[in-house]
């Protein structure tokens, strides 16, 4: 009896001890065709049962390391943006990728939990256009060709974006900002509030020519798919494998930018040289 | 001895149809699924090949989708959406023989259920 007691007790604390043990956090890789040169990394923080971690007061730390050369390491501070106000949100990190390969990405967080590495691919060259090429000078369909409901399934659009042809914007001396979205295939929190954000910016940067690409054409086609055969001219040649995108190209059409899936707060307007909004 | 006969005869058919019949559900119990957070989109704007979602007891199933599946009625490939948001789907999926999760149907999670269902 005594000795089922013992052993009742230590099996007791036993699951107390686990009960107190908590899982590590693990990172969720975000960033979609990545590649060297370009160090931005988007990733999420969760708990093993995907319950969405992070705020602007959970500082987190990068170390990033070349899977093949363990030794190597380049460190960052990841910044929070929230997707959804108080809800859910991103860390977004430059890291200084400089070879193809897997790299080996751990991070820190300021609560001081345990975390998990996780792995990134960063390919030698993106599969879409980047940053330093020219971009894609390609005539895209305006409001001169098609009615506001052809040009975008946005339902809150901004007519200044759909005046001015791609291949104009490229050409005309002014930088060009380009969000590749499409609101009406949009089934999550993400790809609203990154169109708004972009369209939110135009007012603050007068001197830039805005304009939004839809992903698909040929809403009005019976046997319209959002299939490949229904990417647009632009998608197509920007190369995207995923959208949203946003890319930003100089006085000279050449890509300065490209920004996958959201925006960190002031990310844009740092690279445009605009105030922020409230900043 | 007749009726006896008949007896025998619509007690086998009645098995019979009972075993069938508990065959059947056996197939539409084969069919599962899983809630939990998208963690990796594989594949394009065109086509998107495997996904992996993360369920509430921290394993991960990898998912080949079913030829032609839509998400909510557009591209799969809005899958990636939910990396980014966290959202929780859930998919209804079909085991082959060899192992592999076929997804059939994938939808936004509308309950508080995390795990695996049989």
């Amino acid at each position: 009896m005594k000795r089922a007691m013992i052993v009742a007790l230590a099996l007791a604390l036993l699951s107390a001890a686990c009960g107190d043990a908590k899982d590590p956090l693990v990172g969720i890789r975000a960033s979609t065709d990545p590649a060297v040169g370009d160090g931005r990394l988007v990733f999420a923080v969760s708990e093993l049962d995907g319950t969405r971690r992070g705020s602007p007061d959970e500082i987190v730390t990068v170390m990033a390391s070349p899977l093949d050369e363990p030794d190597r390491s380049v460190e960052a501070v990841a910044e929070f943006t929230w997707i959804v106000q108080d809800v859910t949100g991103l860390y977004i990190a430059q890291v200084p990728f400089d070879t193809a390969g897997l790299w080996q990405i751990d991070f820190g967080i300021s609560t001081g939990e345990e975390t998990d590495s996780f792995l990134i691919d960063i390919q030698a060259e993106p599969l879409g256009i980047a940053v330093g090429e020219k971009a894609p000078v390609v005539a895209t369909p305006t409001l001169d060709d098609m009615t506001l409901p052809e040009l975008t399934t946005d339902p809150n659009p901004r007519l200044a974006m759909y005046r001015l042809s791609l291949d104009e914007a490229l050409t005309n001396g002014r930088m060009t900002v380009v969000v590749f979205a499409t609101p009406a295939f949009c089934t999550s929190a993400t790809c609203g509030p990154l169109l708004d954000q972009v369209k939110g910016m135009a007012d603050l940067a007068p001197d830039v020519d805005f304009i939004h690409l839809e992903v698909y054409q040929g809403f009005d086609d019976p046997t319209f798919s959002p299939s490949g055969e229904f990417l647009t001219p632009a998608v197509v040649a920007f190369g995207l494998v995923t959208e949203p995108w946003v890319f930003v190209m100089d006085e000279s059409g050449v890509v300065v930018s490209r920004l996958d899936g959201i925006l960190g707060a002031g990310e844009l307007e740092r690279i445009l040289g605009v105030e922020a909004v409230g900043g | 001895m007749t009726n006896c006969r008949s007896f025998r005869l619509v007690l086998v058919v009645g098995l019979a149809t009972l075993v069938a019949t508990a065959c059947a559900g056996d197939d539409s119990a084969s069919e599962v699924s899983v809630s939990g957070v998208v963690t990796e989109v594989t594949g394009d704007l065109s086509v998107v090949s495997p996904f992996v979602v993360l369920d509430g007891d921290g394993d991960s199933h990898l998912f080949y989708p079913e030829q032609g599946l839509l998400f909510l009625g557009g591209p799969l490939a809005h899958l990636r959406d939910h990396v980014l948001s966290g959202e929780r789907v859930t998919v209804i999926f079909e085991e082959t023989s060899d192992g592999r999760l076929i997804a059939v149907l994938v939808e936004h999670q509308d309950d508080e259920n995390h795990g695996r269902t049989g």
